[in-house]
């Protein structure tokens, strides 16, 4: 299998009071083998919800999946029998969350919650699950695992808890791993401290990540390759440092010149003017046009479609500009 | 914003908190319902519920009498609805004296803090260890049955369940910055706690009073159906009840109908709170 | 944890202590004299005082007070004037009563309470979830001596499949539970609804939590994700629930035992208030109050054993 994970089309739609709208439109990426995807983007911009819509845990009202293939080792997941997706979630596909502190069952010991994942995918009683969940707690370096093991969340810090959950993730050596800004609510001290763990472990565990994330910065050292994503769309792909050295979605380079930097003059640094449409008022065409500053060369009707770039078959984006 | 504009305001957002959830429209149409037959007791009532007639005693429902009569020769349904009348007046009076007082103690022991806080909450803490009948048993059989002991039994029953509503949104509200403004700016405290920290508590004071309201009534029917309630002849619901049961084999309808009514005053008023609490709880706003 | 138990040891001591005292000075303030009653209308002046100081009526209130305090600290509740008997016997004798009744009623509301709530809560906003919901508003809308009423007519008159006086052997155990399930059925029906909405609305919550997504995320079968993550979770606040509504249920206990003629505490009382014996109501309301106390004191610390977070307080 050259791809991990192949994802074409895939739609999503959530329901308002008004009726049903579309939420994400026509997302296709590819994942090689121990490959980090990053999926950036404003919040709201439908990140979380494709990797919700993959892992088949999107909420049961209000949401459904309209369209698209997600083929993850050669298997359709949008279409597998729910059990099947249910074992190879929580194994093989696994995701890592925002908020460790209330991801983690206040009522059950934080060693057993990760053996669960062991005991419920391999089987094998109770006590290889709790020798491989001591195994895990120390492959994430919490210290004095045996101690460790009987405390419950509320004992442990933030970073404590998101080690947890990276070693749940990690139980059943898992192809493809998501994280969910899993950095995001930790101090910035340990959000370093996490990144470099999370980069070692994939060196380790030979597995692909899909990397969520609103920040730029991080992006730059975790990922291989970058998607961009607005307002429920993909609106450019790109391996890392290309992305950075050559924007070409109007979209992706706002967002690179609001940054402010230091080693460049902050000066011309500008925010991105007017706001991201709401769900139940996107415009037919495209998303961007109404905030983008090549709006006078192009036409609001037409809604473009992810294109590779003429001089690179790895680089593509959606703007009928660069067609 | 002067009083007017603010009342208005007032008056917007209780019309959509009401819109948002079905049952309390139902709770409050029934409950409306309930009360216009109690206060049109007079027009209504076919007969004097309190003159006797021997001859026609327990005469099963009829087109003379929509539901029958009861021991002493009663309209049945004259009854129901003066009854009605007193379950309104007892359980709404009540409820309100109980909801003036409560809040009073509950806000000031929230907003003072520190040892009064500790005083006022520790009495409504005694008062809350005996239950709700028995309080009202004990002080109707010291003061001695009437309406006005009854409401003041109930009210005292109430009272510290209303004041622990009061307190914790008031304390909440105290520790927000505006209200450090207020005070810095030199306001009298009557003044915040009126203006500034009483609106966040109304929301749950409506919903706590329709409960309560609800509790009061059925409390009330309690107490008279043990014969604690307001004197015969006076019709009551509750003391409707008592007097027919030990006709009910040979005639259930004088005590089945008066029980129907207490439960739909009971039920409409239970409607009414949970609609608007459903309305007012914003972690289940998405219950459609 | 044994800090927690400590604290709420002694939080309950003054509570008692100052419900006692207001139950005393309460009954002291009802109209009617003891000693009258016992000798009746005609009884000359003399020996209206005469009896009066038997009684120990003569001596200062707070005498009186003292005394009864410390009686009940030793765990007497004093003697009924008019039934010359020691109250601790008057009310062992029908305690079990009561208990029996009370125990069968809580255990009906939970048992049958907490699925169907769980139930109402996992298929939410389905027409059953809908008349669970109406169903159990109209449940706690019922006057406890209303539906009792309606389940005597019900059962024991139409279908004749319970006796309509009440009279258990005390040694036949088989009659003592036949008589036992229509009153506890009145109290347990009312029980349930309270626990089917605290079941559900805590469900409703707990299952909207992120932990159970994580637990979805991790691929667990669905119905350990309902019992272990989610029930787990859910029963922490039902349990408060069943010490809130104890008031109800106790008030409801007294009824039903009006309705069904059972022998108890409830009737006790209307009996205590006719007879004018205040000795007897004042002890009566010391034991409900302290039973009262008692039963918030233990769902808290339940409360502490379940949550592992309030053990760290």
């Amino acid at each position: 299998m050259e791809y991990v994970l192949e994802v074409k089309n895939l739609s999503t739609a959530f329901k308002l009071r008004s009726g049903w709208y579309p939420a994400t439109c026509d997302i296709s990426f590819s994942l090689k083998p121990n490959e980090t995807l990053a999926i950036v983007g404003e919040s709201g911009c439908g990140k979380s919800v494709t990797a919700f819509s993959l892992m088949g845990l999107l909420p049961k009202h209000g949401s459904r999946i309209d369209s698209g293939t997600a083929l993850f080792k050669g298997e359709d997941l949008l279409t597998m029998p729910k059990d099947k997706l249910r074992k190879i979630r929580g194994s093989a596909m696994t995701m890592i969350f925002q908020e460790p502190m209330t991801s983690l069952n206040p009522v059950l010991t934080v060693g057993s919650q990760i053996a669960e994942a062991v005991y419920y995918h391999r089987g094998g009683g109770k006590a290889a699950a709790k020798k491989r969940a001591l195994q895990l707690m120390d492959m994430v370096k919490i210290p004095a695992p045996e101690s460790r093991y009987n405390d419950y969340p509320h004992h442990l810090s933030g970073g404590m808890c998101q080690r947890i959950m990276i070693a749940m993730s990690l139980a059943c050596e898992p192809d493809l791993v998501f994280a969910d800004e899993p950095t995001t609510a930790l101090d910035v001290t340990i959000q370093a401290q996490m990144l470099y763990l999370l980069h070692e472990l994939k060196q380790k565990q030979q597995m692909s990540m899909i990397f969520i994330t609103h920040d730029l910065g991080v992006v730059a050292h975790v990922a291989d390759r970058v998607a961009v994503m607005y307002a429920g769309n993909i609106v450019e792909t790109a391996p890392v440092a290309e992305l950075f050295a050559n924007p070409r979605h109007p979209y992706t380079q706002a967002l690179l010149k609001s940054i402010p930097r230091l080693d460049r003059d902050n000066r011309d640094i500008a925010p991105i003017q007017g706001m991201v449409p709401a769900i139940d008022k996107m415009p037919g065409g495209c998303r961007f046009y109404s905030r983008c500053r090549k709006q006078t060369q192009c036409r609001p009707d037409e809604f473009p479609q992810l294109k590779a770039l003429k001089d690179s078959q790895d680089h593509l984006d959606r703007c009928l500009l660069n067609e | 914003m002067n009083a007017m504009a603010r009342l208005k305001y007032l008056g917007t957002e209780t019309y959509e908190v009401f819109n948002r959830n079905k049952t309390s429209w139902a709770g409050l149409l029934l409950l409306s319902i309930l009360l216009l037959i109690a206060l049109l007791a007079p027009i209504l009532a076919p007969y004097n519920p309190v003159e006797q007639n021997i001859i026609q005693r327990l005469q099963p429902p009829s087109s003379q009498f929509l539901l029958g009569t009861d021991y002493y020769g009663r309209d049945v349904l004259s009854r129901i609805i003066w009854g009605c009348r007193v379950s309104f007046v007892i359980g709404s009076i009540s409820v309100g004296i109980a909801m003036f007082f409560g809040t009073i103690f509950g806000s000031l022991a929230g907003y003072k803090g520190g040892y009064l806080d500790h005083l006022i909450m520790g009495i409504m803490d005694v008062l809350m260890s005996i239950p709700i009948l028995l309080m009202g048993l004990l002080i109707v059989a010291i003061l001695g049955p009437s309406k006005v002991n009854l409401i003041i039994a109930l009210a005292l029953t109430m009272i510290p369940r209303f004041a622990r509503i009061a307190r914790a949104p008031t304390i909440a509200a105290k520790n927000k910055v505006y209200v450090e403004a207020c005070q810095a700016m030199g306001f009298s405290d009557f003044r915040i706690l009126v203006v500034h920290i009483f609106p966040n508590i109304l929301g749950d004071l409506m919903v706590m009073g329709s409960i309560w309201m609800a509790t009061a009534v059925r409390t009330e029917a309690a107490l008279s159906f043990i014969g604690l309630g307001v004197n015969p002849p006076t019709a009551t619901l509750g003391g409707m009840i008592r007097e027919g049961f030990k006709d009910i084999l040979s005639a259930p309808w004088a005590s089945l109908f008066p029980g129907l009514v207490i439960l739909l005053i009971v039920f409409s008023a239970n409607l009414l709170g949970d609609g608007l609490r459903d309305a007012l709880d914003p972690k289940l706003r998405n219950e459609n | 944890m044994l800090q927690y138990i400590i604290r709420r040891l002694l939080l309950a001591i003054p509570i008692l202590i100052a419900v006692v005292t207001l139950v005393f000075f309460v009954v002291r303030m009802a109209p009617g004299d003891p000693a009258q009653v016992i000798l009746g209308d005609s009884a000359s002046q003399e020996s209206l005082e005469s009896m009066r100081s038997e009684l120990g009526l003569d001596r200062p209130v707070l005498v009186q007070y003292g005394e009864f305090l410390f009686s009940v600290l030793r765990g007497d509740l004093g003697s009924s004037i008019i039934r010359n008997q020691s109250i601790n016997t008057i009310v062992a004798e029908v305690m079990p009563y009561t208990i029996e009744l009370t125990i069968a009623g809580v255990l009906m509301g939970v048992i049958f309470g907490i699925p169907l709530g769980v139930f109402s809560a996992v298929f939410r906003n389905s027409v059953a979830d809908y008349f669970t919901r109406i169903g159990s508003l109209l449940g706690l809308s019922f006057p406890a001596f209303y539906s009792g009423i309606l389940l005597l007519l019900a059962f024991s008159v139409y279908l004749g499949w319970f006796p309509v006086v009440s009279d258990p052997d005390m040694d036949n155990w088989g009659e003592r539970i036949h008589m036992l399930i229509l009153p506890a059925m009145n109290l347990g029906l009312i029980m349930m609804a309270y626990v089917v909405r605290s079941a559900r609305s805590s469900m409703l919550e707990t299952l909207g939590e992120d932990y159970i997504r994580t637990a979805k995320a991790k691929g667990l079968p669905e119905f350990i994700i309902l019992y272990k993550h989610g029930l787990k979770n859910a029963l922490i606040p039902v349990i408060t629930i069943i010490g809130l509504y104890l008031g109800v249920l106790v008030g409801n206990s007294v009824l039903t035992e009006i309705v069904f003629n059972r022998p108890g505490l409830g009737k006790l009382i209307l009996a205590a208030l006719d007879e004018r014996d205040y000795n007897l109501l004042q002890g009566l309301m010391v034991i409900y109050a302290f039973i009262i106390v008692l039963v918030n004191l233990v769902t808290d610390l339940t409360y502490g054993m379940v949550d592992p977070r309030i053990r760290k307080q």
